[in-house]
């Protein structure tokens, strides 16, 4: 009795004290695992795009819609994106699905109206990142970013007051903000550069994707005001497609439409988003993400211009000048917003030697440089 | 069995030894988790010391910065002639660094020009984004907007050249023991270490830990501050790596791990200290329990030898009562025939030889009894059979037993005995009468001159028992102190050569403990060496009778008149008894002691004879021995039993049997006996019985003492010799003198 008793407990305690030798050893073995190992669901990663209009619209929509496709097919990720999404409280719930339903982890919010929703859902979801173009605010899970674009602009403006000959262009735009106005008057800046009498008549069409209005905005300053070029900052291929019909040239925007447009699309300021979204969603994933406000320059690779001989191989007499410009811009020593410059009602806005701050260009561009004609 | 159990401690010490090598590993395992562990929780110290390092650091940028800044608030929207006053009065102290008012175009409009592409801080500054930027050559430029209303007009730069930097910027760490320098993205040294030589920094930040840092500036994506530990030349270093905030650069440096980890190392140290520790005492544990387990195997085989040697002893044990069963056989022959001499002849001589014979016989007889008796409280089958009896009879028993030998010794007897001691008493009589006895024995053995005195008294314990108390004292040789302990240990003798001459085996005293302690009780013994000593003992019994037994002669007076007198004598013509036993000479002398009671007798050798004896005669009364070869006297009485046709089916029988072992008698009456004689045959018992069990009009009893026998011839001896050489053997030699002698005893008559 007693010496089975006691073989028993002995096997009792030499098991027990193998497993608790067996835990420890598991335990030393895995340790830095498991105090390492995080985000260990194998859910697929996912990215949702937000847009104001289609991703098809061959402009702002596709430019991003494209570079978030490459970017998350090359991270084999998946995007989900919305099209039409108002900037109201449509806003916030198809977000609050993207999240909670679809599981996304970076919002991506391509309108720069947006802005007004995204402060309350960054605080909502501050697990998710919401990547805000054309936006200006900044939070710890919020980067709003855009382009020194009005540079862009700017060579768009040369090359469109080198091919000018009745000295009138036309300028189709959305809303009159300080985006807008920047490139609006980055381009008068180039426009008058190359050719100091030339006008830009700026018509508003008050919408970013309505067609018709653009259609019709590009049609007046055609037809009421003469001009041989027209440029645009709205989202629709309207402007473009009127001026073919004219038979003048255009200066697109966003996208580069050269394909479809042909011979009659001269040159465009366009986004190529790919590197940066690259960028932004791998910090995303490896949780090394930082919010703030990027504006980002020439050197980040996101802009360039179309080449005017895509279209027509004979085009010229503005290289010259591009390349004179181009130079400058690089040199940093000069900058498009730099003095003397003169608003359109003759009065001086930067003097010589001055220069237009960040601060101002991004938020108080209410004003319209030398050469500018706003047409009701 | 060997083999085994050093296959089982072969297999325990394997087990063992895996034990402690899995704690080696354990511990190993420990020590390296521990380490790392501790490294872990250094680089997170370290790198925590290095993010509070890099805000000083960018402190000492941002002061550089604030005081560019509240120059650029004086020149604000001034006039371009007080603008150059004031930078006249700002550029007085600056010294190697060189103070200037950059126009956009990277003219100068206060100092030096700047070559803008040199120094892209200057076009940040005039998008109003106060900035800093790093030329090798030029050293550390600081850029501040100056406002003119909404735009900005100048740059108000400093440049800090190279050489400078080291003394402004210098970042002491680790009490100058850390080294850590400010680099820019690009990997260019901006401020190399404070301390130790100039060319450090540039060894430090060699091709060779290119990958490190690269490593840490991958690191420094995910957080402010890190750091890591290597190797480098021999020694161990945590490399750490962190922002610096509001600029592009970031702080490198290291820190010997024997100062940032020195904590950590005493930790480590401390913890495998302990474990190391208690591995040592898990294993000095380990060997103890095997010992133990050893010990116990032991321990175990010890047990098996005891039961071993129990059993030895318990066959020994047997033996002897077999052994005693085979030597008390003969000795009852012989003191059967010896009886019949004493009654048959009265030639003074050869009653004298015949009596010698008795006494030694005798002797041998309490010694054999003494042996069985202890070898059964050996083995355990010593039981204590109570009965009914009166005191006064046992006290008589003992006196007239030992007064003879004393006074034979000349020594004084004396007895003093309580005359209130309840005379009918309820206990083992037999045992108690041999304990006294025993001790009286020795008492008188031991005592060469003076007296022996037993005194007898009682207690009352409660309304139904006393203690019965047996004292005995002498004025013998005492025993010294150092011997007590060994009076009671079975075959010793106290003081063997002053001893000699008394006679005993030595286990008397062991019996009289043995059995004092079965009955509750010990024996008590106060001794003065020399000049004697006092045994006594009080053992509880059970009162049946609370009448005192006043004095013990006169108890035996009465129970001789109550009984029928002791010495009364049977004579019975009419009756024929039958005594079966397989040893002639039993019979003989059986048919002996019945000579005078002029019973016939039949004896039959052996059960089968008896019961073909059985069919032709009807006898009173049959006496048979158990133990016979071929059937027992047990089974014969069963087919006794069984024939109803046998004309003895129904009669008395009475088992003769030298088995004396308690609890016999219940056994034999059990099996159908009447009752139970136990051998060497008493005489008196035998009539005893035969009075008791023939048929009251065969017997006849007188008081009278009977006529002397008539004597034997010499012819008649002879032939009794004869039958008694048949059964003996041919020890001729013996039976030679014996034939002398028996003659001349015949002849003298």
């Amino acid at each position: 009795m007693y010496k089975i008793s006691m073989k028993k407990i002995s096997i009792l305690v030499s098991i027990a004290f193998f497993a608790i030798l067996f835990v420890v050893i598991v335990i030393l073995l895995n340790f830095s695992n498991i105090v390492k190992v995080r985000n260990a669901d194998d859910k697929p990663y996912r990215v949702a795009l937000l847009l104001d209009g289609i991703r098809s619209d061959r402009s702002w929509g596709q430019s991003h819609y494209d570079a978030l496709a490459r970017v998350t097919g090359d991270l084999g990720i998946e995007l989900l994106c919305r099209e039409n999404v108002s900037s109201d409280e449509t806003f916030d719930k198809v977000v609050t699905a993207l999240i909670e339903d679809e599981g996304c982890s970076v919002i991506v919010a391509a309108s720069f109206f947006y802005g007004e929703r995204l402060p309350e859902l960054t605080a909502k979801y501050p697990k998710v990142y919401f990547l805000h173009a054309s936006g200006l605010d900044s939070g710890d899970n919020l980067c709003s970013f855009y382009g020194r674009m009005y540079q862009y602009r700017y060579l768009c403006g040369i090359i469109t007051g080198t091919q000018t000959k009745t000295g009138k262009i036309g300028y189709v735009a959305s809303y009159p903000t300080s985006e807008v106005n920047r490139g609006l008057n980055a381009f008068a800046l180039g426009v008058r550069s190359v050719s100091p009498d030339a006008q830009v008549f700026t018509a508003f069409s008050g919408s970013w994707k309505d067609s018709e209005r653009d259609r019709a905005t590009a049609e007046k300053l055609i037809n009421e005001y003469g001009v041989d070029v027209l440029s645009q900052h709205t989202d629709t291929l309207a402007p473009l497609e009127t001026a073919k019909e004219h038979g003048i040239l255009a200066a697109g925007c966003h996208f580069d439409n050269s394909d479809i447009i042909g011979e009659s699309y001269l040159t465009g300021c366009v986004w190529q988003w790919d590197v940066f979204y690259r960028e932004q969603i791998l910090a995303c994933m490896q949780s090394r993400f930082h919010g703030g406000h990027r504006w980002l320059d020439s050197e980040s690779g996101i802009m360039s211009i179309v080449d005017p001989t895509k279209t027509d191989p004979t085009r010229t007499g503005y290289e010259e000048q591009l390349k004179a410009a181009q130079d400058k811009l690089a040199s940093r020593s000069f900058d498009v917003f730099y003095g003397p410059v003169n608003d359109n009602n003759g009065e001086l806005r930067i003097a010589v030697g001055e220069s237009m701050s960040d601060e101002s260009m991004l938020n108080k561009f209410d004003w319209y440089a030398e050469g500018v004609v706003i047409v009701e | 069995m060997n083999k085994l159990k050093t296959m089982i401690s072969n297999s325990r010490s394997a087990i063992n030894i895996s034990f402690i090598i899995v704690l080696i590993f354990v511990g190993v395992l420990l020590n390296v988790r521990l380490r790392t562990l501790m490294y872990d929780f250094s680089e997170d110290q370290v790198a925590q010391q290095a993010s509070i390092i890099a805000e000083k650091s960018s402190d000492s940028f941002g002061s550089v910065m604030d005081s560019l800044k509240s120059r650029s608030n004086a020149l604000k929207d001034q006039e371009d002639e007080i603008v150059q006053k004031i930078m006249a009065i700002f550029s007085r102290s600056e010294g190697p660094v060189t103070l200037g008012l950059a126009a956009a175009d990277g003219s100068a409009a206060f100092g030096e020009p700047v070559n803008i592409a040199d120094f892209p801080a200057v076009q940040e500054a005039f998008r109003g984004n106060p900035s800093s930027c790093y030329n090798a050559d030029r050293g550390l430029m600081f850029c501040y907007p100056v406002f003119h209303g909404e735009n900005i007009k100048y740059v108000l730069y400093e440049i800090y050249p190279p050489q400078m930097l080291r003394g402004r910027f210098g970042v002491h760490c680790y009490d100058g023991q850390g080294r850590a320098a400010v680099m820019s993205l690009k990997n260019e040294i901006l401020v190399p270490f404070a301390d130790g030589e100039m060319s450090e920094t540039a060894q430090f930040i060699s091709s060779d830990n290119i990958p490190v840092f690269e490593e840490l500036r991958d690191d420094l994506e995910y957080s402010d501050a890190v750091s890591k530990q290597i190797n480098l030349n021999g020694s161990d270093y945590f490399v750490f790596a962190s922002k610096l905030e509001k600029t592009d650069y970031f702080l490198l440096g290291f820190v010997p791990a024997s100062i940032a980890a020195a904590g950590a190392n005493d930790i480590t140290s401390l913890v495998t200290n302990v474990f190391m520790l208690l591995t040592v005492l898990f294993i000095a544990g380990a060997i103890f329990l095997m010992m133990n387990t050893i010990k116990l195997h032991e321990n175990e085989e010890l047990v098996k030898e005891k039961q071993i040697a129990e059993e030895a002893s318990r066959a020994k044990s047997e033996f002897l009562a077999e052994m005693s069963h085979e030597i008390r056989t003969p000795i009852n022959a012989i003191l059967g025939m010896d009886e019949l001499i004493l009654r048959e002849y009265t030639d003074p001589e050869l009653r004298k030889y015949a009596l010698n014979i008795r006494n030694a016989g005798n002797t041998l007889m309490s010694t054999i009894n003494d042996i069985l008796d202890f070898s059964k409280i050996e083995s355990g089958k010593m039981q204590l059979v109570p009965v009914e009896y009166d005191v006064s009879l046992m006290i008589y028993d003992l006196v007239s037993m030992i007064k003879p030998r004393a006074e034979q010794k000349g020594l004084n007897f004396i007895v003093s005995a309580d005359e209130k001691i309840p005379r009918t008493l309820y206990g083992d009589n037999i045992r108690l009468k041999q304990c006294a006895l025993n001790i009286l024995t020795n008492a008188v053995k031991y005592t060469e001159s003076g007296s022996v005195t037993m005194t007898v008294s009682f207690r009352q314990t409660d309304d139904r028992h006393i203690m019965i108390r047996l004292s005995v004292k002498d004025t013998g040789i005492g025993i010294r102190p150092e011997d007590l302990e060994r009076l009671f240990s079975p075959f010793e003798r106290m003081e063997l050569t002053r001893n000699r001459s008394v006679e005993g085996t030595g286990l008397g005293m062991s019996i009289v403990k043995n059995l004092l302690a079965m009955m509750d009780s010990k024996i008590e013994v106060q001794s003065d060496y020399g000049k004697g000593s006092v045994f006594s003992f009080e053992v509880e019994q059970e009162v049946r009778s609370w009448r005192g037994m006043g004095s013990y002669e006169s108890g035996v007076e009465e129970a001789a008149n109550e009984e029928t007198g002791s010495r009364e004598h049977l004579t019975a013509p009419g009756a024929r008894i039958l005594i079966v036993d397989d040893i002639e000479m039993n019979l003989t002398v059986a048919s002996g002691l019945l000579k005078q009671t002029e019973i016939t007798v039949d004896t039959a050798l052996g059960a089968k004879e008896g019961l073909e004896l059985t069919e032709t005669r009807e006898y009173d009364i049959i006496f048979i021995d158990d133990r016979m070869p071929g059937m027992s006297g047990v089974d014969m009485l069963r087919e006794l039993r069984k024939r109803e046709n046998n004309p003895n089916c129904g009669k008395t029988c009475i088992v003769l049997t030298a088995n004396a072992i308690s609890g016999a008698r219940d056994n034999y009456i059990k099996q159908g006996f009447e009752d139970y004689l136990s051998k060497p045959i008493d005489a008196a018992e035998l009539e005893n019985m035969l009075i008791r069990y023939l048929p009251a009009d065969k017997a006849v009893i007188t008081h009278e003492s009977t006529e002397t026998p008539e004597k034997k011839t010499s012819a008649e001896m002879t032939d009794e010799m004869d039958r008694f050489k048949d059964y003996i053997g041919n020890d001729d030699k013996l039976y030679d003198a014996m034939h002398l002698l028996l003659n001349r005893t015949a002849g003298r008559k």
